[in-house]
């Protein structure tokens, strides 16, 4: 089963050693090189110039 | 070798033929044979990216593409030098994306011999069995060895199609199990499969499975971007963006010396009615590219791939999603969740400190909103 609600109990667990902080996606970095030769429809294949929500790396 | 984050860096492609020695079961150009850039027509286009690299960009990347662009290695080889003689002011590099069957061994000793400058991509869809029914029986001509001890921490280029959905788990396992580390994501857009279709939806769950336990079992090895997503956007605070280059960042620059906005909008996918309603677009305006629709609505929307190419494909449109793919989005979201939150469990530094609050939330939320519309979980 996925997120159940052992892992959700677990995650909260996590989280309540954390806080909030107000980010924006600036603070990513475009991912790969091969951005080129798969924005060709890519749904997250894409990288370097294309920079697609899923593709990206913490800056 | 240059480090791989590249923040910044003009990504133009030049088209070096439209000829491809494959006939992959996917593909949407239709290949030319007899068309190929000359070389008078490459130095114009090297000219106009140096002359059109944005001042801010910390550099130019080359892009190679085709049809198969090695089928052109004279011609890469008399690209190369002519930048290297142009003396440029701005750091570049070269990538070529390939299908690996035409590298000779003079090719791979040039390669070899370039490898501070010039990055090789392989494209490669799984097992010998996928592979050889997606692209033209071309698995055995591919010298895998070569990329791997040369460009270890490239990612390849995986496309699904209708055929290898039911064996996508398998085909990624074997992709990492060869020693490739990195996948590219897996195009789930060029092949033919109908996401309407619910069968596809249950398979494509069941696969999910697989790769999720894959990935756990194996945690020095990266997630494949599609189940990689950066959850915390979700919870980000910010107004809609164009997240894409098309038309400002990666130009395709096809045989004929004409600049189109991306690889995608070519003469090889498009006519030239089409192209030429294209090229009129402003592709600066980045509203232009905003689904207001899914950007009002969708929680999900900031980690939700989309093509430019592939809305204008369906909906004549830049800015209007596909929303045939918001269910395997939200399915696909919900995977990596389950999977971002058992790393977590597993090792709270997976994610970096200032983004673990807010992945945290954004998994919970997406629990909450999506679980539901799939019983079958």
């Amino acid at each position: 089963m996925i997120l159940s609600d052992e892992t959700i109990d677990a995650l909260e667990t996590i989280q309540s050693s954390y806080s909030d902080v107000t980010f924006t996606t600036s603070v990513i970095v475009a991912g790969c090189q091969s951005c080129s030769n798969s924005c060709s429809g890519c749904e997250g294949s894409c990288g370097g110039a294309c920079q697609n929500g899923s593709n990206l790396q913490w800056d | 070798m240059e480090d791989n984050s590249k923040k910044n860096w003009f990504s133009p492609s030049i088209c070096l033929t439209h000829a491809c020695n494959l006939n992959c079961v996917y593909c949407y150009q239709h290949h030319d044979h007899e068309n190929r850039m000359t070389y008078e027509t490459a130095q114009k286009a090297i000219d106009w990216i140096f002359n059109n690299t944005p001042e801010d960009a910390e550099g130019v990347t080359i892009n190679f593409l085709g049809g198969e662009p090695l089928l052109e290695f004279d011609l890469i080889k008399h690209i190369y030098d002519y930048v290297k003689a142009k003396k440029q002011s701005k750091k570049y590099t070269f990538f070529a994306s390939t299908n690996g069957t035409v590298l000779s061994e003079d090719m791979k000793s040039w390669f070899k011999s370039h490898l501070n400058e010039f990055t090789l991509g392989l494209s490669l869809d799984g097992c010998r069995e996928t592979h050889n029914k997606n692209r033209s029986n071309s698995y055995d001509q591919i010298d895998f060895d070569f990329f791997l001890e040369n460009y270890p921490n490239q990612s390849v280029k995986m496309t699904l199609s209708q055929d290898s959905l039911y064996t996508l788990a398998q085909d990624i396992i074997s992709i990492h199990e060869k020693g490739f580390r990195n996948i590219s994501g897996v195009n789930l857009a060029e092949g033919d499969l109908d996401w309407s279709n619910e069968e596809y939806i249950v398979e494509l769950s069941s696969q999910l499975a697989k790769i999720e336990e894959f990935y756990l079992k194996n945690p020095d090895i990266p997630i494949n971007q599609m189940l990689d997503r950066k959850l915390a956007f979700c919870e980000a605070n910010e107004l809609p963006k164009k997240w894409c280059g098309v038309g400002t960042n990666a130009q395709f620059i096809d045989t004929d010396g004409t600049v189109y906005p991306c690889p995608f909008f070519t003469p090889m996918t498009f006519s030239k009615e089409e192209l030429s309603e294209i090229s009129c677009f402003d592709y600066e305006q980045e509203s232009n590219f905003v689904d207001e629709s899914c950007y009002k609505k969708c929680y999900i929307y900031p980690v939700c791939p989309s093509c430019s190419g592939t809305c204008y494909v369906k909906n004549h449109s830049f800015s209007e999603r596909d929303k045939s793919r918001c269910r395997i989005q939200k399915l696909i979201t919900l995977y990596a969740a389950d999977l971002i939150a058992k790393k977590l469990i597993m090792d709270s530094n997976y994610i970096p400190e200032p983004f673990v609050f807010n992945t945290i939330s954004s998994i919970k939320k997406i629990k909450e909103l999506y679980i539901k519309e799939f019983p079958f979980l």
